[in-house]
């Protein structure tokens, strides 16, 4: 179990996180989405132990993360943003070098590596340089890099950013694989990732935490009304003028054999469903639409 | 896990094609050193003496009336000369004019005489107004002083009891019924080389004393030129250890790892000092084998000296955010501690020893020469050791501290102010006088290095005493006065709060002023170091307050603050003349 209680970073006056407090599962896949300079990163960078809360506490494992930072940093997996990989030595030599420094054994270290570069694509690439390696390829063998120690929280910052569609394709489903045993943390804002890999999320805006929960719930709270398109064999006039009274329902848009409408839910629409349906389709925002309802016109 | 990080460290060195080709031109300098400085010591054997002057080929241009001769001969093969041949009227007008910077004139017989062991005459003009005038004088005596030894030598080699006698006559050319514009030289007296009276006699004897210290001192002294030299090529390797990291954000890996933040730092402050240690190691195991080194343990002091310049590195790489940042930090940094440190093996040498005995580099010289005693040794190490322990306690501080990575880099005045909020005593109204306390301590590390630089500026230019003690009133009452300006920048002070805390500055200042100067006398007049203590305390203590309250005034209510300043500086002058008279 993470917990965060009203934590606090300062960077001088300005107050990157603002009285933070969250609670994060044990074996859960927790996405971290804002806007640039919400205070994603700031809020990760606390939870590894890399930057110290100018205020509250954060507990992991039962242990205060001030008072225990070395026991507690060697079950944290970190991928930064950017790989901040050491160009010179060899990708086995620089796993070795992590690995020996987060206390895996001498006589396991090379199976571990053989392991991890495997399972990230790049064990015929052991021993080349890393200065010779694609940006896709540094940002899986920073993966590799998080994960020598086999840690039991594994905290990802934006780890498809700026990676062709097909390596983004790879890392997400990488990550899937890891769901099965592992506390995962995943700052991203593209929303859709958020989406397929979290089973909650929070919405974090100006250093505040706008909003902690499942994607479901989310959407309930923050999305009053979905949206539905309706295509209709006839559009019989007294259906049409049971919706227009109807004030659960509400007709945005009408064609020649379609309408749009908003309900507060499917039930809503018992009655027009019974009717010739040709297709239905339903338009409810996606979480995107719950971010942009919570931080996105305050940004704009 | 830091021995881990050592290891990772030095194999990244090793692996660097760069560094590895800068560590083997380190390593290979040495044998490009020991033939220069074997010649150089040669030289300083055969008589010379330790030169000052800049150097450069033809850089000074000088004059000749003379025949050619063994003198002559000796003075073209100075390469600094650019000699020209004229009849003593032409070259009195070239001197005149500023085309030459000396003018020698040699009596023809010149030659029969040495020759013959009888005393023989050699005038030197010079133009005190042109600068290279002194340097072609230094470097003309060098030689004089040179030939005349020589002469003795091969005077004494013949068994013979009479002394050979050259004669250095230094005249003005106005002396030569030629009126001058330019008003050259004054200098008109005629006197035997071997007791020069046309400069003040303690200054010959100065002279005179230095060339005899550099004599007996040179093999310690050359030892020392070429030890220096590693330590300061392998300062900026921490820096870039520590700031490539930044610049490059593999430190925040560093920072996610299990292991204390302090360790990052430690691991990189022990892989340089190894890399320094190996080198200092081959170059006196070169040196001892070259027969330059006689006492293998010079390096205890040097390893202190490397200590003393990697803490301060480390705590420049550590507050620097970038290369750029550190860049001239860096250079300011090594060209104070180059004079620092070579400043006091100087005096070492030149005989001032007790003062000079503070510096680990003057350990090296007594080491050397056989002379040193544990006193000596203790009070080498300890000052420069215990400055290196608190440095690099200081840069662990910082390392810690998020903002040294992650920006915004708080400033000194906001890291003192943080200290000194931490330090309330019971209410937050101390923090201003904290802060300025603070600086005061501060102020007087920043007085020394303003005093000397502008003291030997103005020495130079004006050589007046008075000049010098404005100046030294300035420069302190500018420090101290930082403690105030950064206590107001966190507090609005009123008239008399920015009084006190103008005397509190003035009082940490003179408490340390006090604490040096008597270490100082303890060292060199112990029986006068207690009258020394309390004079200070009570005179300049009280005069180092009032003055530093006065401008508190001006600094907190600003429309004062220039007339503060100027009373500020005055009361300070006033007293440095009152104590000067009475010292005279």
């Amino acid at each position: 179990m993470i917990e965060f209680l009203d934590v606090s970073k300062f960077f001088g006056d300005h107050k990157a996180l603002d009285n933070a407090t969250i609670k994060i599962e044990d074996g859960t896949t927790i996405g971290i989405v804002g806007p640039n300079g919400a205070g994603k990163t700031t809020l990760i960078r606390l939870l590894c132990g890399i930057l110290k809360p100018s205020k509250g506490q954060i507990i992991i494992d039962g242990m205060d993360l001030q008072k225990h930072p070395t026991e507690i940093k060697k079950i944290i997996g970190y991928l930064p943003e950017e790989p901040n990989l050491y160009e010179r030595p060899k990708a086995g030599e620089l796993l070795e070098y992590f690995g020996l420094l987060y206390g895996v054994p001498k006589e396991k270290i090379n199976q571990r590596i053989d392991e991890l570069l495997t399972l990230v694509g790049l064990s015929d690439r052991k021993d080349w340089k890393v200065s010779s390696f694609s940006k896709g390829m540094r940002q899986r063998l920073a993966i590799s890099r998080a994960l020598i120690h086999d840690p039991k929280i594994i905290v990802f910052d934006e780890p498809t950013m700026g990676l062709d569609p097909l390596t983004s394709r790879k890392i997400r489903d990488f990550i899937k694989t890891l769901k099965k045993d592992k506390t995962i943390i995943l700052c991203t804002h593209y929303m859709y990732e958020a989406e397929q890999l979290c089973d909650k999320i929070a919405i974090i805006d100006k250093g505040k935490i706008k909003a902690y929960d499942t994607i479901e719930n989310l959407k309930k709270i923050y999305i009053k009304e979905k949206t539905f398109k309706i295509g209709l064999k006839n559009m019989k006039k007294d259906i049409l003028d049971r919706i227009s009274l109807d004030k659960n329902l509400k007709v945005e848009e009408r064609g020649e054999n379609y309408l749009v409408i908003k309900a507060r839910d499917y039930e809503d629409l018992n009655y027009v469903l019974r009717e010739d349906v040709i297709y239905f389709e339903d338009l409810t925002p996606s979480l995107e639409e719950v971010f942009i309802e919570l931080v996105g016109s305050k940004n704009d | 896990m830091i021995e881990q990080m050592v290891k990772w460290e030095l194999r990244r060195l090793f692996k660097n094609r760069k560094f590895k080709i800068a560590f083997t031109l380190q390593l290979l300098v040495i044998l490009l050193i020991i033939p220069l400085f074997g010649s150089y010591v040669k030289a300083l054997e055969e008589g010379g003496f330790f030169n000052l002057s800049i150097g450069g080929k033809g850089y000074l241009p000088i004059g000749i009336s003379s025949e050619k001769n063994s003198l002559t001969d000796i003075i073209s093969e100075n390469k600094r000369f650019d000699i020209v041949w004229v009849e003593e009227k032409e070259g009195l007008e070239l001197l005149r004019n500023g085309r030459i910077s000396a003018f020698l004139v040699i009596e023809k017989e010149f030659e029969d005489k040495i020759r013959s062991y009888r005393s023989s005459k050699v005038e030197v003009y010079i133009n005190n107004q042109n600068p290279k005038g002194v340097s072609a004088y230094s470097e003309i005596n060098t030689i004089l002083l040179g030939f005349r030894d020589g002469a003795i030598e091969a005077r004494i080699r013949d068994l013979s009891i009479v002394e050979p006698n050259i004669e250095l006559v230094s005249q003005s050319p106005l002396d030569n019924n030629t009126p001058s514009q330019n008003q050259t030289t004054q200098e008109q007296t005629t006197e035997n080389v071997t007791n020069i009276l046309d400069r003040p006699a303690n200054f010959e004897e100065q002279i005179e004393r230095t060339r005899k210290s550099f004599e007996d001192e040179q093999g310690g002294y050359i030892v020392l030129l070429v030890l220096l030299l590693p330590l300061f090529l392998s300062g900026g390797m921490l820096i870039d250890l520590l700031i490539s990291e930044k610049e490059r954000r593999t430190g925040e890996m560093l920072l996610a790892l299990p292991m204390k933040r302090e360790g990052i730092f430690y691991s990189k402050f022990i892989s340089i000092l190894a890399i320094i240690l190996f080198q200092l190691l081959f170059w006196v195991v070169a040196l001892y084998y070259f027969g330059r080194v006689t006492n293998p343990l010079i390096i205890l002091p040097l390893t202190i000296t490397a200590i003393l310049l990697l803490s301060i590195t480390g705590l420049i790489g550590v507050y620097s955010k970038n290369y750029k940042d550190s860049a001239l930090i860096v250079t300011v940094t090594f060209i104070l501690l180059f004079f620092l440190l070579f400043g006091t093996s100087t005096l070492y040498v030149a005989g001032l020893k007790e003062a000079a005995a503070i510096s680990p580099l003057s350990l090296v010289i007594a080491i050397e020469n056989g002379t040193y005693s544990l006193k000596e040794a203790a009070i080498s190490i300890l000052p420069s050791l215990s400055f290196s322990i608190i440095l690099i306690y200081l840069s662990t501080v910082l390392y810690k501290k998020d903002e040294f990575y992650f920006g915004p880099r708080p400033s000194i005045q906001d890291l003192v102010f943080e200290f000194a909020g931490k330090l309330r005593l019971k209410n937050i109204v101390f923090s201003p006088y904290l802060i300025a306390l603070i600086f005061g301590f501060i102020a007087i590390f920043i007085s020394i290095i303003f005093e000397i630089f502008f003291g030997i500026i103005a020495l130079y230019f004006t050589e007046s005493i008075f000049a010098i003690l404005f100046i030294w009133a300035t420069i302190e009452e500018l420090s101290k006065s930082i403690g105030i300006f950064s206590a107001k920048k966190y507090f609005p002070l009123k008239w008399h709060e920015g009084m006190l805390a103008g005397m509190t500055s003035g009082l940490g200042f003179a408490l340390l002023e006090d604490i040096i100067f008597t270490a100082f006398a303890l060292n060199l007049f112990p029986d006068h170091a207690l009258r020394v203590f309390v004079t200070r305390t009570f005179l300049s203590g009280g005069i180092h307050i009032v003055s530093t309250g006065v401008i508190g005034i001006g600094i907190s209510e600003r429309k004062y603050l220039v007339p503060a300043f100027l009373a500020g500086i005055l009361i300070h002058f006033i007293y440095n003349i009152t104590i000067l008279r009475g010292a005279l």
